[in-house]
């Protein structure tokens, strides 16, 4: 069965500004991932809870969009994008591989300059554990509509579900997520 | 404020200064999703020609299984292991090279090809009894006793020591001829380097303190850094841990095993300096190979009259009657596996196989196209390769004796799908009798991805 038709036209979310001075596709494609990328693999990240496969998404959304860019790139190729990560297969990912993926920063001897950051770590990732528990259908639609705070009409047309699935299925997983939270603190 | 929505507004906070732990590197991501891009589009591109072409270059091969019977129901069309059809265009950013027994082809036949390294390595410093090697673009020296070991992708190799390897095997098979238990010889670690090239970096949490861990200045390196330490499985030796990222180009994780002590740390202060890119990271990246440009094997899709349709983790295909599931090696109910067997298929007492694996790992196993490697086309694949062809298994490659007669041709191969949506790849391997050719093409014709 082929993936799901995507359309950048029936996200109302902001639109991205493409400057154009006599650039080719190509630029335009790389300046957007410049500018997007990381906001993507974050969106990607909440989604799978998964570094690696939050990496995939993240390759898989922008080579989708390159792809589309004749018809995306004008448009709101960000929207697209996050379509794409909303609807890609999230689940299924089993680590096979015993290395785990280290950041740049991470890399001993490179911290020291870093800013404090571990305030809210632990209570981070409680919530991306969380939200690994959370049923596929149900965590598409907290990240959407609670996390990243779109609307309940703009939830249901990224993911081509009706607006009472989004209702029902936010609710649920939000339900979920408190569950397993306040489990987590006690 | 309701409860509700006090906790979602937590929830937001949350979300909101969270970071997946690991930086993307956005020129390299774009970089790879144009790259990706501009070889399919040269693929849809060529697709009708080589549909077109195909009917003329079918007559004009001699199959190696003509004469056989074709099995009920199979068509006359080429089995992918034993003809080909003219190869698309390839990818003019692809460096490409002619297969190596193209030369066996009917003069003027257009081949398939096979990426190869185009870069010439240089390692920064050799020292005595060392050599220069390297992998996609970065040099470095290793002990010129070491080999490299093939591997099934061009974005993973992995070096050994060949010597030591040898001493251990042997030591083994000895204790084998006196009758006593090979596994017994107590296990050595055999030095080796395996690197995995992508465009994100690995390493494997240190789990002893480190006996280097180390920033290096790599020319052309934004970040590289080097660590050592004991391993954790008791066995003597170091772990060595190298992860080199190239400005604007891609990662280079090398983890490894080498000898014990001192030595084993010099030689590793020896790999870190010998470290040098032989171009910059746009070029290296215009550079990487593509399988995109294969020929792709045209089939009639849909399920054969009889046959029964099956689903494994997503992959739908379809099976003739008379075929099994076999539990001798894996459980009936493994979620990642399939295995079938047909009693007898090939010959009496010797079954026919299909196994399904299900898998996710880091990297997709593309054998480097051969001359008879060939595209499938299935919608919501990424990319899907096939290959397959006839041997004899009455004569054991090795030498040694067969347990089965001289002559008794088997048809093995395997496909690779993978899944457009991020969701793994499967691989798909069989051994039937020989001449199973159009069987194989309507097997490969009822594959499908679901959702």
């Amino acid at each position: 069965m082929p993936p799901p038709a995507l359309s950048a036209d029936r996200s109302p979310a902001p639109r991205v500004e493409v400057i154009r001075t006599g650039s080719t596709a190509v630029d335009d494609f790389t300046a957007f991932a410049r500018a997007h990328a990381a906001g993507l693999h974050r969106i990607a990240y909440l989604l799978c809870g998964d570094d690696h496969r939050a990496h995939d998404l993240t390759q898989l959304a922008l080579e989708r969009t390159f792809r589309a860019w004749p018809r995306v790139g004008d448009g709101n190729p960000f929207a697209y994008a996050r379509q794409v990560l909303s609807t890609a297969r999230i689940d299924g990912w089993r680590r096979t591989r015993r290395e785990t993926t280290v950041s740049p920063d991470d890399l001993p001897g490179l911290t020291e300059d870093r800013p404090d950051a571990t305030s809210g770590v632990d209570d981070r990732e409680r919530l991306v554990r969380a939200l690994r528990l959370v049923p596929v259908k149900q965590r598409r639609v907290v990240v959407l509509r609670y996390l990243l705070d779109r609307s309940e009409q703009d939830v249901a047309a990224e993911l081509g579900i009706s607006s009472g699935t989004v209702k029902s299925q936010g609710a649920r997983g939000l339900a979920r997520l408190r569950q397993l939270l306040t489990e987590e603190d006690a | 404020m309701s409860t509700d929505e006090q906790f979602t507004a937590r929830l937001r906070g949350l979300a909101d200064g969270l970071e997946a732990p690991t930086p993307v590197d956005p020129d390299a991501l774009a970089s790879v999703a144009v790259r990706r891009t501009r070889t399919r589009r040269a693929v849809v591109r060529s697709g009708a020609l080589t549909a077109v072409a195909a009917l003329v270059v079918t007559a004009a091969f001699t199959l190696p299984n003509a004469g056989r019977p074709p099995l009920p129901g199979g068509d006359a069309s080429p089995s992918a292991g034993t003809a080909t059809s003219p190869s698309p265009e390839v990818s003019a950013e692809s460096e490409a090279a002619p297969s190596p027994d193209a030369s066996s082809l009917p003069q003027g036949t257009p081949v398939p090809t096979v990426w190869r390294d185009p870069f010439v390595y240089e390692a920064a410093t050799v020292p005595d009894g060392w050599q220069s090697t390297g992998v996609t673009g970065l040099a470095l020296a290793l002990p010129d006793f070491w080999t490299d070991r093939p591997q099934d992708t061009w974005q993973n190799l992995d070096w050994y020591d060949k010597v030591a390897s040898d001493t251990q095997m042997a030591a083994m098979a000895a204790a084998e001829q006196a009758g006593g238990d090979g596994d017994a010889v107590p296990l050595v670690l055999t030095p080796n380097v395996g690197v995995f090239v992508g465009t994100y970096g690995t390493t494997p949490p240190p789990s002893n303190a480190a006996l280097r861990d180390t920033n290096l200045a790599v020319p052309g390196a934004d970040k590289a850094h080097l660590l050592v330490h004991e391993p954790n499985t008791g066995l003597p030796g170091l772990e060595l841990s190298l992860i080199v990222h190239q400005a604007g180009g891609l990662w280079y994780s090398f983890h490894g095993n080498l000898p014990t002590g001192d030595e084993g740390l010099a030689m590793a202060d020896a790999m870190a300096a010998s470290l040098a890119f032989m171009a910059t990271g746009p070029e290296i990246l215009a550079a990487l190979p593509a399988v995109d440009h294969l020929p792709v094997l045209e089939l009639a899709r849909g399920i054969p009259e009889g046959w029964t349709q099956h689903d494994k983790h997503g992959l739908g295909y379809a099976l003739p009657p008379g075929w099994a599931v076999d539990t001798r090696a894996f459980e009936a109910g493994e979620p990642a596996v399939a295995a079938w067997y047909l009693p007898d298929g090939v010959a009496p007492g010797l079954d026919s196989d299909l196994t399904i694996i299900w898998s996710h790992e880091d990297y997709i196993p593309q054998h480097e196209p051969t001359q008879g490697t060939k595209r499938l086309m299935i919608d919501a694949a990424n990319l899907a390769t096939t290959f397959w062809g006839e041997t004899d298994w009455g004569v054991d490659p090795g030498g040694g004796e067969s347990a089965l007669p001289v002559g008794t041709i088997v048809l093995v191969g395997h496909a690779i799908v993978e899944r457009a949506d991020g969701g793994g790849h499967y691989t798909v391997s069989w051994s039937l009798p020989a001449g199973s050719g159009p069987l194989v093409e309507q097997f490969l014709g009822t594959l499908t991805i679901q959702d």
